[in-house]
């Protein structure tokens, strides 16, 4: 009957391989072994204290530049009134109150379009530049969608039914 | 960097800087477009082709009949201004009307249809959204 045989014997075990560790060509190689994985690990630590910072670097400085070109490129753009037209025919106040009554007829579910039809009736054209001014850009229902103007908000809340309801109450205008 | 290459460098940042400041401050003009107000409530009077009688005849056709074409009205009335549609009215004047049918025929020849101005014409046979939008652009004239 066999029986398993258990050693207690750790290390190597071939006579022939200590011999070969144990001679002095055998210790150089080690040593040699052992210089080589110190030096590449010396470069990789080298390489990472270089190139870590660099991309930590770029990173922020390219965030940077992008946030502040994204700043550049949202940002409001004030419409100009045209003297050819007739004056604004809304005080800066009223075109305020009305802008404010179309955000706030536009905000949430849903949107009323006869409230945002009754706040754009009668405007002039530098009424309406008054008016799409004072609304400015206001932050969507989204809160991860960049701010609209007037004419965003409009496009994105009405239909195309609702929105030429709106254009034949004031047309030429968007 | 020379004492001239500064006094350069100065009199550019000092250039750009009213430039910007100048723009802030001043407001917009905006001189392109047409001549008159595109939005058709501006003093100034309309310079595109307008007539009257065209308009009116265009929406009595859409009204007499059984049933309102109100798409032909709103395509008539699209880029006529207040102050068009108040030569509008007076062109349309009063028109008999059987406002029990909607249209001009009428059932007891002893006695005539009564005459209706436009507004009757426009609150009897429109929807209330329509005539409610038509009310909105020509709030102005206090009319309908």
């Amino acid at each position: 009957m066999k029986t398993k045989r258990t050693t207690t014997k750790k290390g190597l075990g071939n006579p022939a391989a200590m011999a070969a560790i144990s001679s002095e060509a055998g210790q150089k190689a080690i040593a040699s072994a052992n210089a080589r994985a110190d030096a590449a690990a010396q470069s990789a630590g080298k390489i990472a204290e270089d190139v870590i910072p660099f991309i930590i670097k770029s990173v922020l400085i390219g965030g940077a530049i992008w946030y502040g070109v994204r700043l550049y490129t949202k940002r409001f753009v004030k419409m100009g009134t045209n003297p050819n037209y007739p004056a604004a025919n809304v005080s800066d106040g009223q075109a305020a109150a009305r802008a404010s009554a179309m955000y706030e007829a536009m905000y949430g579910f849903g949107a009323n379009a006869e409230l945002v039809g009754e706040q754009l009736a009668g405007l002039n054209y530098n009424g309406w530049v008054k008016v799409y001014n004072s609304f400015g850009n206001k932050k969507g229902a989204n809160i991860l969608g960049d701010d609209m103007n007037l004419v965003e908000w409009l496009n994105d809340q009405f239909s195309e039914d609702q929105l030429q309801e709106l254009r034949f109450v004031l047309s030429g205008v968007f | 960097m020379t004492d001239k290459d500064k006094k350069w460098l100065v009199i550019g940042g000092g250039v750009i800087a009213a430039i910007v400041i100048i723009s802030l401050v001043k407001g917009k003009t905006d001189t392109s477009g047409a001549a008159s107000d595109p939005t058709g409530n501006g003093s100034a009077p309309a310079t595109t082709p307008f007539s009257a009688a065209y308009v009116s005849d265009t929406l009595l056709e859409a009204m007499r009949y059984g049933g309102t074409d109100e798409d032909a009205i709103i395509n008539a009335l699209k880029n006529v201004s207040p102050a068009q549609f108040n030569l509008v009215i007076k062109d349309f004047g009063k028109q008999s009307y059987n406002s029990i049918m909607g249209n001009q025929i009428n059932y007891f020849p002893l006695s005539p249809l009564p005459l209706e101005p436009l507004k009757v014409w426009l609150k009897s046979e429109l929807s209330t959204s329509t005539y409610n939008t038509l009310r909105l652009k020509y709030q102005s004239l206090n009319y309908l």
